[in-house]
């Protein structure tokens, strides 16, 4: 995933996703350039990596949100809290990295940047 | 462990293809005991041709990861699988013909699905069976609980509830020899295709059934998801993957079992109340089974080799593999490679440093039974060990492990008081 955005001004808008779509949408989108997969839980919109960190199976393809907060790989069925990307089932070993969306004129903007939002 | 018959490596100079690093292993000798030829193969030529398995194998844990993550340039074979069980399976497929047959496969196998099944159909089918030999005060723990057991939870759960113990261990054995023989038996591969006919004409019956009224089961889901309402696969676009599941589905569970009480059991401070690692299983099996099961699939992991073939032209070990090059990661002899377990690795051992094992394979074709193999395993361990007082090997027989391709106990004579 993408850092480069960190730094620049104005936020950094995730490509082509509905923020009005439900929760429980994972797809996979384009950050900065950069495949990533974005999930919207119980507790709002995250963007993760691009592949499972088990065997790089494609989140877009194969993910599903369980329990709420859960994003469940469904190639060989890791487990990751979407709050904060820790494994909560194998055999994954490695954590997701997560960054949480903040909804912005209608647009998914990455919500953690420093700088105003664009105009 | 005994020393491996003399063993030589012919290089072909000024070559740098795989092909032409060769040791002359026999199948015989390494299904007798591979893990002496492992350690030699580790030392001195961890990619070598070994003729009379026509692959290129590989036998150190960071080769066998390299090639295995690699999984668009080492894919699965194909020849050997569609020989087996036919084509398509879902082990030969690749891309998103694999995908979408393998998400059709996998809802009853996810480990959240798994962990739904642990303590219902799971725990009662091994409690069934060890039930049943209690009373007796020893057993051939292979084929009177650990293969019965497997093949009665994992045929519930693919959908063969139907069908008696003795025919589905006979569908077991005869497909899994076939896979194993690389050709040296016409009487085997003839047994292993009558073995397909029979699972053939059961499946024309079961799956019509099936497709009028869809159940949760491995074959129900094959059956119908990913397709429009109304839609089912045909039956000939699943034997293939069936077969596979057949073999992995009841092989794995019973063999780990057997493997892992082997292991345990096995070791010189195993007799009960001598305190050794043993006695935690006897006194606290829930606490112990979940780590005794990782050693035991790392210790002797019941698949020793994950079959592969280049698709494009490959370096690995310094070494050429031209597209098309026939190979085998020896996932056997990567979970004893010291360079990871550093610590007598060919000691089965709890108290061990966990390190993750490879007994279930890499990539997009990781074993899609890893869950179902590791929670029956352990749900099994912790019904024998507390229903059968002072589990120990019988000291009247001797176990008998066999096997290279597939590396079993396939004889575990075990005792306990009755």
């Amino acid at each position: 995933m993408s850092a480069s955005a960190a730094g620049r001004t104005g936020r950094t808008a995730v490509a082509d996703v509905d923020a009005s779509a439900p929760v429980g949408t994972v797809v996979s989108a384009d950050l900065d350039g950069a495949p990533v997969t974005v999930v919207r839980h119980e507790g709002g919109w995250v963007v993760v990596d691009d592949e499972c960190t088990h065997a790089a199976c494609p989140f877009g393809a194969d993910g599903e949100v369980f329990d709420g907060h859960v994003l469940a790989c469904n190639c060989h069925g890791s487990e990751f809290d979407l709050r904060t990307g820790e494994v909560l089932l194998g055999p994954a070993e490695r954590a997701l990295t997560v960054r949480p969306l903040v909804v912005v004129d209608g647009r998914l903007v990455v919500g953690d940047e420093g700088a105003a939002g664009r105009s | 462990m005994t020393a491996p018959p003399p063993l030589h490596v012919d290089r072909t100079p000024g070559s740098d293809l795989a092909t032409d690093v060769v040791v002359d292993l026999s199948l015989e000798a390494l299904e007798a005991d591979p893990y002496p030829t492992y350690a030699w193969l580790r030392e001195n030529a961890p990619v070598a041709y070994v003729p009379a398995s026509g692959r290129v194998l590989v036998t150190t844990y960071a080769l066998c990861e390299q090639a295995g993550v690699d999984d668009t340039v080492f894919e699965p074979a194909k020849g050997i699988f569609n020989d087996v069980y036919g084509e398509p399976n879902v082990i030969s497929l690749n891309g998103s013909a694999h995908r979408d047959l393998r998400n059709a496969i996998n809802p009853p196998f996810r480990p959240r699905a798994v962990a739904g099944y642990r303590e219902t159909l799971l725990r009662a089918t091994a409690a069934r069976y060890v039930d049943a030999v209690a009373p007796l005060g020893r057993c051939e723990a292979t084929s009177a609980l650990l293969e019965p057991i497997s093949q009665r939870a994992v045929g519930d759960v693919l959908g063969f509830t139907d069908v008696d113990d003795a025919t589905l261990g006979r569908w077991f054995h005869d497909y899994a020899a076939y896979l194993v023989d690389f050709g040296r038996s016409s009487e085997v591969a003839a047994r292993g295709r009558r073995a397909k006919a029979d699972l053939l004409g059961y499946l024309d019956g079961r799956l019509d059934e099936l497709a009028a009224a869809p159940d949760g089961s491995a074959l129900s889901h094959m059956l119908h998801d990913g397709l429009p309402e109304g839609q089912v696969r045909p039956v000939e676009d699943l034997i293939g993957s069936i077969g596979v599941l057949v073999v992995g589905g009841f092989q794995e569970p019973a063999h780990g079992a057997a493997n892992t009480l082997l292991g345990v059991l096995g070791r010189p401070d195993a007799a009960p109340g001598a305190g050794g690692q043993a006695d935690r299983l006897r006194a606290e099996p829930a606490a112990w089974v979940t780590r005794c099961v990782e050693e035991g699939l790392r210790w002797l992991s019941p698949f020793g080799i994950t079959e592969k073939v280049t698709v494009s032209d490959a370096v690995l070990g310094g070494l050429r593999f031209p597209a098309g090059t026939e190979v085998g990661l020896m996932i056997g002899s990567a979970n004893r490679d010291p360079a990871c377990w550093p610590d007598r690795p060919d000691v089965f051992d709890l108290d061990r440093p966990a390190r993750t094992h490879v007994a279930f394979g890499y990539g997009t074709h990781f074993c899609i039974g890893h869950s179902v193999a590791k929670v029956l395993a352990q749900v099994v361990l912790e019904e024998m060990f507390s229903r059968l007082p002072n589990l120990r090997l019988d000291p009247d027989a001797e176990p008998v492990v066999h096997g290279w391709a597939t590396r079993g106990a396939t004889t575990l004579p075990l005792a306990w008081d009755a």
